[in-house]
């Protein structure tokens, strides 16, 4: 098995597609000469060089506004966000989503603007301790752009493959990165916890089509939908559940928008119960959208009502046993899963 | 200040109560909270606990009493307090004081879901509507007392099975046609028995020389289509068709045999069958069963009958009266050929025997017709060598 890091996986991705396409360029802070915080862009710029690798000043405003112009001119820009919570900052969001998902429309499809953001998110509790602003889990903002495709790989093998296709195709696309999903091969309490978070990653070139769900472990009596961290937590839990003699099916969507939405209703038909895990806060999060889906379309199906895991509508708190109380842990999945199988 | 303590009112729809087994009896000092006896209601047991502390001075209803709710069934009271012979009148009217504290709220709560109706689950009610479950009468083992689609397959499976069959194309056809031909002809069944020894020997003979020459042998089946066939002949009337108020009589004799199938039955036609030969009427019979069971008949294979045949001894019939093909005037039904103890000359031999029914429609001829086409047809048969040449 050729182990990689997650962030060793995006690094090959980006490597591997800058070395066939000369126009793929990355935007962000620290990507150059530092690599990268997450060290996702290591060594990209001694490689590709100043100009296809570029460090920009602290404005997200502008990472993506460059993006966005770059992309008109022809190229086929990478900006990183440096955590998914500053997309709030220096008119970011307008440039993402006025302009970035609005322009093919706007311009009759006489332009595309093939830029992928790329940003990470989530908590690292227990390994670190981000707090209310360097925590957030905000995929579901951009799940509610149209014109922006969504993507929130699990593991190494799916993060290379999913920005592969992301770096191929010519629509706007938010790539999020799980934080803790970074660090699997260099915390050995992470991944002896987490054994799911490694896997073989293929030195060969591969691609992961967008709206193609992974079932993550087959099962027969729930069907618990996950994305990024809490695909983890939920294999964990089934461990625990199975004692129970409950064995729930993982559903891994991959990406948000486009949404897998026939895997996900066939599995719930099979198994007659949802359970939708996600890090983003509970109200108007990833779940709400997902469970809506699973009752307009397999309503007739359910042997029990939806139940969503997430985290609780708070800032991330401070205290690092907080911050942990408040996402989303193995408990919670376990609590939901029995509570509608009643034991 | 005499406490009363009343039938509690558990549930909604809660009107009285069974007063169960008493915890304490008179003279017992009770703490406030603690269980005096059970209630027991058609759902469940509850109990009832002191709403106060004192003495039980009274107890007013034993175990097994059936108590309206709200009424008193006890009375407690300070040390030393005198109490009341009966219960005053204003109390009665006045109940609240003594309402047994947490029950009544859960079970208020868990009642207002039964009063409304149980949860059921989307599959497990969609799975009673496509059985034809009745919901009220299942306890639901879900969680919050749902019913789940688990309690539903369990009643389905106890309930006996009905499969419904639609009609076949085949069976739509028959029924159809066979309730016209009820609704309109007169059936009327004559009996005859026939010797069939004679033909049985000459089917035996003429079996080897048959099937060198000709590749087919001969069976009752073709020589009752042939002496049918002879017969119809003679008596025209049994060939005939009652159609626009008229009887019509064909000029051809075409005979139907009837052919089981797996789930129905088909009439291919033997046409011209007088004209024909022993030979060719038995390949015809041969080669026509084997189109009808492989649907391959052509339609005029299957059509333009004028009599038909229905034979049923290959499964041990004795006898039967068919129903008339219409629009003919007539039906024969064929039982098996046995052999059985006959009388001749007063000694009583063993022969092969069939029994023949021959249905008639009473509309077009009498019974008396009938009856003498059912002799020449006998004699056909129980002569039979003519049939065998030519």
């Amino acid at each position: 098995m050729r182990v990689l890091d997650f962030s060793a996986a995006v690094n090959e991705a980006l490597r591997q597609e800058m070395a066939r396409d000369e126009n793929i360029v990355i935007f962000g802070e620290d990507v150059g000469q530092f690599g990268g915080l997450f060290a996702c862009t290591k060594n990209l710029q001694r490689d590709f060089g100043e100009s296809r690798v570029r460090d920009t000043p602290i404005s997200e405003g502008a990472i993506i506004g460059a993006a966005v112009g770059a992309a008109l001119g022809g190229l086929r820009p990478v900006a990183e966000l440096q955590f998914i919570d500053f997309v709030g900052c220096n008119g970011a969001m307008d440039q993402i989503c006025n302009q970035l998902a609005k322009m093919r429309y706007m311009f009759g499809g006489s332009v595309k603007v093939p830029v992928v953001i790329r940003a990470p998110c989530g908590s690292r509790h227990p390994i670190a301790s981000g707090a209310a602003q360097h925590s957030q889990s905000l995929e579901a903002w951009f799940m509610h752009v149209p014109g922006l495709k969504v993507v929130v790989p699990s593991t190494p093998y799916d993060a290379k493959g999913l920005l592969v296709t992301a770096l191929r195709g010519d629509d706007p696309v938010f790539f999020v990165e799980h934080k803790l999903l970074y660090y699997a091969q260099r915390m050995p309490t992470l991944r002896e916890k987490y054994p799911t978070l490694l896997c073989d990653v293929p030195e060969a070139e591969y691609a992961i089509p967008f709206g193609q769900a992974d079932i993550k472990k087959k099962g027969r009596d729930v069907t618990v939908i996950a994305t990024m961290m809490m695909v983890h937590k939920s294999i964990r839990a089934s461990e625990e559940l199975s004692k129970k003699g409950i064995d729930i099916e993982v559903v891994d969507p991959r990406t948000l928008i486009p949404l897998d939405k026939q895997a996900i209703v066939e599995s719930v038909k099979r198994t007659g119960r949802a359970v939708i895990v996600s890090e983003d806060c509970r109200t108007a999060g990833v779940g709400a959208e997902i469970a809506s889906v699973i009752m307009e379309e397999a309503f007739d199906y359910l042997d029990a009502p939806i139940k969503r895991v997430s985290a609780l509508d708070v800032p991330i708190p401070y205290s690092p046993v907080l911050e942990g109380a408040a996402i989303p842990q193995e408990e919670d999945i376990i609590v939901a899963v029995r509570g509608i199988m009643g034991k | 200040m005499v406490v009363y303590v009343r039938m509690p009112k558990l549930t909604w729809t809660m009107e009285e109560g069974v007063v169960g087994e008493w915890h304490k009896k008179v003279g017992d000092h009770v703490q406030k909270g603690d269980v005096l006896c059970e209630i027991e209601t058609e759902k469940s047991v509850d109990e009832l606990k002191a709403p106060d502390s004192g003495i039980l001075g009274k107890v007013l209803f034993q175990r097994g009493s059936v108590v309206k709710i709200n009424e008193v069934i006890a009375m407690i009271a300070a040390p030393g307090e005198q109490l009341p012979e009966e219960v005053p009148t204003e109390i009665e009217e006045k109940p609240s004081e003594s309402r047994p504290a947490e029950e009544p709220v859960k079970t208020a709560e868990v009642a207002v879901s039964e009063a409304e109706g149980s949860k059921v689950s989307p599959v497990a009610r969609k799975l009673a509507e496509e059985h034809g479950v009745d919901l009220k009468q299942i306890q639901g083992t879900g969680p919050e007392g749902r019913i789940v689609k688990e309690d539903v397959l369990k009643v389905i499976e106890k309930a006996p099975q009905v499969k419904t069959v639609p009609l076949s194309r085949m069976r739509e056809v028959i029924k159809n046609r066979l309730s016209v031909s009820m609704r309109n002809a007169l059936h009327v069944p004559l009996t005859i028995e026939v010797d069939m020894t004679v033909a049985i020997r000459l089917i035996e003979e003429s079996r080897s020389k048959m099937e060198q020459e000709h590749n087919v042998h001969a069976t009752p089946t073709s020589v009752l289509v042939k002496a049918v066939a002879k017969a119809l002949e003679v008596h025209p009337i049994l060939n005939a068709k009652f159609a626009n108020e008229q009887i019509e009589i064909p000029g051809e004799v075409n005979i139907g045999v009837a052919v089981a199938l797996e789930d129905g039955l088909v009439v291919p036609v033997i046409h011209n069958a007088n004209k024909k030969t022993l030979v060719q009427v038995a390949k015809e019979v041969l080669s026509l069963a084997e189109k009808a069971r492989t649907e391959a008949l052509s339609t005029e294979e299957s059509t333009g009958g004028t009599f038909t045949i229905s034979n049923l001894g290959m499964f041990g019939i004795d006898l039967f009266a068919p129903i008339i093909n219409p629009p003919e005037s007539a039906i024969l039904g064929v039982g098996r050929i046995a052999k059985k103890a006959t009388v001749t000359n007063d000694e009583i031999v063993p022969r092969s025997m069939m029994t023949l029914t021959l249905v008639f429609d009473h509309r077009i001829m009498d019974g008396a017709v009938a009856a003498r086409f059912l002799q020449t047809l006998k004699e056909n048969l129980e002569r039979s060598a003519e049939l065998f040449h030519g």
